[in-house]
């Protein structure tokens, strides 16, 4: 793809999602609405939309399959409890739903750090051991090794930093998406998203590549 | 790191994603090559980390137990029920607060501010004006009575709030007024100064009233003989369009009484045998004991009777012996007095002023439609008053005017003269003298016997 095609392709792209967030907007709102109706069809439509991003976003920071099912789920049994109660997001559900999940994900990890006799390192190390454990050691081994420093090195971002390179990178959301979900502008996150890599390459070091 | 790294590295991150190889980016930006390399590959590296495939099966369970979740709240409806009753009302407000504080910073936030504050004092001012035009039963006029409650409330001088109350007593008559002019039919409750009556239609403040089997008429402790032209009245009833008041209860509020002082009490006076409170702005004479004859302003609350002024001298009716125009020294009389409108004048200092009645020197005198008042008249002025006196007794004031030049305070005793003292001037004795009560020797008059066509003129003459 030549530099003007892929440029073209991008701002086409941007510019329909961009004309996109009204009506975008307007059926998150009718769907939180109609949510607090607990109608199971509502319900498994809000569900099957946006549980890939949310199950993507957990998947991407935790690095196992059965943590990450375990958050999805709990992010959307929360959501159900907040629009409930009222207390649940009045617009941009897809914010929300992002937001509740980088909350969950943190204390996930919180919960693992403060277990006794066991460091950060080692608790990525037995997770990632655990998870993959079920396929072939062998021809994992160097993977698991590089996703090993990879997730170290995430989780010693900001959180500003780790939710920019979360959206970019595990959910594959452009500038412009990932700006509307943190609430800040392009350009913030452009810089946020430089700053990110430089230090994830600081921490990496040539350990790994 | 400078803007065209950051650039650089967002445009090659983004063709990576679209497919294009590291180095082939890397082609574009020849002199950022040693710096971004490894932030790309870093890049590569973590794009590595995604998975694209969402486990169908995680995907079915998640949804079953939300599913199973949703049936458990609703089988919890009764106890949500409240909250979702509040949620026409939640709902906007936490979306206005939600939106308030994502509002970058302080700046934002505090144009928001400045904006409510200024629609609310504009809302609440305009509303304020508005609502000074209203009528009973239009919806702003309780805003009306509102705001007059407050800014009766807010005034500390006991004069002030006084002038305040009397003003809105004022107004409260002209709405009646304006709703007879307009035909509306509307229940009102004003309060005005008795001017004449008769059994079925009096005058109040201007108004007419007609009272009919079913008006009750709450008096004072001489019974219906307490109602008199001068006293104050609460009227409430209903406006038509036949220019009346058909009024439902009548209560008399202010009103002269005479009687002998027979307890006094830090609370309380008993005079013939009735009690009347003392308040904080009771005006009491120096010098008078048990045993005296005393004339007490009353005001009926529902509280009970409160004394506002008790003065030493007893009733000019009862004391002066007329025909006798020459005597400034009124003496006591059992004989009935005829009806005198002879113009009186006296001078004095200005002690109090309310309502309908004003205190110069000690001496009430009664302020009706007709009086023609100077301007300027403050609290302590000296004051040169032409009056007549009433059949009743009370002191009718016709003319005040103020006393420019500077007199000495002790020269300001109430001094009594007739201006036109001649027994010609004795006019217009319509209205009869029915009973004298023997205990406080105090002349009453029963509206039945004034029904000449002399006397229904000579009342409604007084405003």
């Amino acid at each position: 793809m030549s530099d003007w095609q892929s440029l073209a392709t991008y701002n086409k792209i941007g510019f329909q999602r961009f004309g996109e967030y009204p009506r975008q907007m307007s059926v998150e709102s009718s769907e939180i609405d109609l949510l607090n109706t607990l109608d199971p069809q509502v319900i498994t439509e809000v569900h099957n939309r946006y549980y890939p991003e949310v199950y993507h976003f957990a998947r991407f920071r935790v690095g196992d399959e059965v943590t990450a099912e375990d958050i999805a789920g709990d992010v959307f049994i929360r959501l159900l409890e907040a629009v409930h109660t009222g207390r649940g997001p009045y617009k941009n559900l897809r914010g929300w739903l992002l937001r509740i999940t980088a909350n969950v994900v943190n204390d996930h990890f919180r919960k693992l750090y403060n277990r006794p006799k066991e460091d950060s390192s080692e608790v990525l190390e037995n997770r990632n051991d655990l998870y993959l454990a079920q396929s072939d050691p062998v021809i994992l081994s160097e993977q698991v090794e590089r996703n090993r420093i990879l997730q170290l090195a995430i989780d010693k971002l900001t959180n500003a930093q780790k939710l920019v390179i979360t959206l970019r990178f595990g959910n594959r959301f452009t500038l412009e998406e990932t700006a509307k979900v943190m609430g800040k502008n392009a350009n913030t996150i452009k810089a946020l998203q430089y700053r990110a890599l430089a230090a994830l390459r600081q921490q990496i070091g040539s350990n790994m590549l | 790191m400078n803007q065209r790294q950051i650039d650089a590295v967002k445009r090659c991150v983004e063709l990576m994603e679209a497919g294009v190889p590291l180095e082939e980016c890397l082609k574009e930006y020849p002199d950022l090559v040693p710096e971004m390399r490894e932030i790309l590959k870093t890049a590569k590296d973590i794009m590595s980390l995604r998975e694209e495939q969402v486990p169908i099966e995680a995907m079915n369970r998640s949804r079953a137990r939300l599913l199973s979740q949703a049936k458990f709240l609703a089988s919890n409806d009764k106890q949500s029920a409240s909250v979702l009753r509040l949620n026409w009302l939640i709902k906007p407000v936490r979306r206005f607060l939600n939106l308030f504080f994502s509002l970058s910073p302080v700046a934002g936030r505090l144009v928001v501010i400045v904006g409510i504050t200024g629609l609310l004092i504009l809302f609440s001012s305009g509303l304020v004006i508005t609502s000074a035009k209203s009528l009973p039963g239009d919806s702003l006029y309780p805003v009306k009575l509102a705001v007059e409650d407050i800014s009766v409330h807010l005034v500390i001088n006991r004069e002030v709030r006084n002038e305040y109350e009397f003003n809105y007593s004022q107004q409260r008559v002209a709405e009646v007024k304006r709703l007879i002019e307009l035909e509306r039919i509307q229940q009102i409750s004003f309060e005005g100064i008795l001017e004449s009556m008769d059994s079925t239609s009096w005058v109040v403040s201007g108004i007419p009233i007609r009272i009919n089997e079913a008006t009750t008429v709450v008096s004072g402790p001489k019974g219906a003989q307490s109602f008199e032209p001068g006293s104050v009245v609460e009227v409430e009833g209903l406006t038509n369009a036949l220019g009346w008041v058909a009024a439902n209860e009548i209560h008399l509020r202010e009103y002269q009484f005479i009687g002998m002082v027979e307890k006094i009490e830090a609370q309380y006076w008993q005079i013939s045998s009735v009690q009347f409170l003392i308040i904080p702005g009771s005006q009491i004479d120096v010098g008078i004991h048990v045993g005296d004859d005393v004339t007490v302003l009353v005001r009926s609350t529902d509280s009970g009777l409160q004394a506002l002024a008790i003065l030493h001298d007893v009733h000019p009716i009862a004391t002066l012996p007329l025909p006798q125009p020459n005597l400034s020294t009124p003496v006591p009389s059992e004989i009935p007095a005829p009806i005198t409108e002879e113009d009186h004048q006296i001078s004095g200092i200005l002690e109090k002023t309310s309502g309908n009645y004003w205190i110069v020197s000690g001496q009430i005198l009664y302020i009706v439609g007709e009086t023609q008042i100077s301007d300027g008249i403050n609290i302590g002025d000296s004051l040169s008053i032409k009056y007549r006196v009433e059949v009743n007794g009370s002191y009718t004031a016709i003319e005040i005017d103020k006393i420019e030049d500077e007199v000495h305070p002790e020269e300001y005793q109430p001094q009594e003269t007739f201006e036109s003292g001649n027994e010609g001037d004795i006019h217009e004795a319509s209205i009869v003298i029915s009973s004298v009560d023997n205990e406080t020797g105090e002349s009453t008059y029963t509206p039945e016997q004034q029904e000449t066509p002399e006397s229904t003129q000579n009342h409604q003459d007084k405003p």
